[in-house]
């Protein structure tokens, strides 16, 4: 066996590749053969440092960016869902505008109640003798009747705005 | 010769399945970027260059007809993408392509390994492998990564590189040879 055989066939030895007569003559020539098994010692570190390169994963909008490089529709979600989507752009502002509008009024209310509230405080101070039947009177009748409907509200607020993120996220 | 998944993602593709792509970029993208970065350490633009591959991959899966590996076919694009990296980085260096070229190390490029200084020393041995490396030419890297990195048979880089098996095995010698002798020469203590 020549050198530059033997050399030609030492990753495949050192990888335990080659049939067994190959072997034992590749073997018996490095036993011999200074050169080769210097060879030998530099294929080793080589290979040891070829192979613990790692794979470098891409970033995580590669897969978007070629996507939308090669005006390749990036995979829809089901048409239940893209329905809801397009209910959405209706009825979500709709919501979102209304649900202002009952908090502002519920906020002047309280407020007129406040007053109102205080203001016959201020009579009953003067007249000095409260009864019960004047201050169950004067309070706001709403106070314990707003809280299913508090949230309720909270509830359909919370829906409005995941609407709201799935439309970002859509865009 | 399609490997049986493979086979079965370039049918999904051909039938018109949108998702087929998609999966095809997720199986390779890592591995692809991996090979590029490997075989252009020198390149800032490793994600790009894997975009372009798949940019390419694209257009040409329909004319793909099985007739090698669909890996081998995307390492040989890779290989091309590559070497006009190579090029454009030696263009706008000012060097002269080293392709074709007997391996030596080049001066100009690393200055601190034929200088003799002590800063030899201090290199570790993968820097010292990384910097040879670098300096072989473009296809005899890639056998290399294929060959050890990825661990591809003689027969596959042969698809890969669409040379005979015979140059692929003695390039490979080459390649080991050009590095041996560099990292002897560079490394006097490990003679």
């Amino acid at each position: 066996m020549t050198c530059e055989h033997v050399q030609e066939l030492l990753a495949e030895f050192l990888e335990r590749r080659l049939e067994s007569d190959l072997e034992s003559q590749v073997k018996l020539h490095l036993a011999q053969c200074q050169e080769c098994r210097q060879e030998l010692e530099v294929e080793k570190t080589l290979s040891q440092w070829l192979k613990s390169r790692e794979v470098t994963p891409v970033s995580s909008e590669f897969s978007q960016i070629l996507m939308s490089r090669l005006g390749v529709a990036i995979p829809k979600p089901p048409r239940w869902f893209e329905g809801l989507l397009e209910l959405s752009n209706y009825w979500a502002p709709a919501l979102a505008a209304a649900l202002v509008v009952i908090f502002a009024s519920r906020t002047l209310l309280d407020w007129f109640d406040q007053v109102r509230f205080f203001g016959h405080q201020a009579v009953i101070a003067v007249d000095n003798l409260p009864s019960s039947a004047d201050i169950s009177r004067l309070l706001p009748d709403s106070i314990s009747s707003s809280y299913p409907l508090g949230t309720l509200l909270i509830l359909v607020a919370i829906g409005a705005v995941t609407f709201g993120i799935i439309r970002l996220l859509k865009n | 010769m399609v490997h049986a998944d493979d086979a079965a993602l370039i049918k999904r593709f051909n039938k018109g399945d949108p998702e087929a792509f998609r999966d095809l970029v997720d199986r390779y993208k890592d591995l692809v970027h991996s090979v590029i970065r490997q075989t252009v350490p020198e390149t800032n633009q490793a994600e790009d260059l894997a975009q372009e591959v798949f940019v390419r991959i694209y257009r040409g899966l329909d004319g793909f007809r099985g007739q090698s590996r669909l890996s081998s076919w995307i390492w040989r694009i890779a290989y091309r993408v590559c070497l006009s990296e190579i090029e454009r980085i030696r263009r706008d260096r000012g060097i002269v392509s080293l392709d074709e070229q007997e391996f030596a190390v080049n001066p100009k490029l690393h200055p601190d390994l034929v200088d003799g200084s002590d800063a030899l020393d201090n290199l570790a041995t993968r820097d010292l492998w990384e910097a040879i490396f670098r300096e072989l030419p473009a296809r005899h890297r890639m056998i290399l990564v294929l060959y050890y990195f990825r661990q591809l048979s003689y027969l596959e880089i042969a698809e890969v590189l669409d040379r005979p098996m015979g140059t692929i095995k003695s390039d490979l010698h080459r390649a080991k040879s050009a590095l041996r002798k560099a990292y002897l020469h560079i490394k006097p203590s490990s003679k």
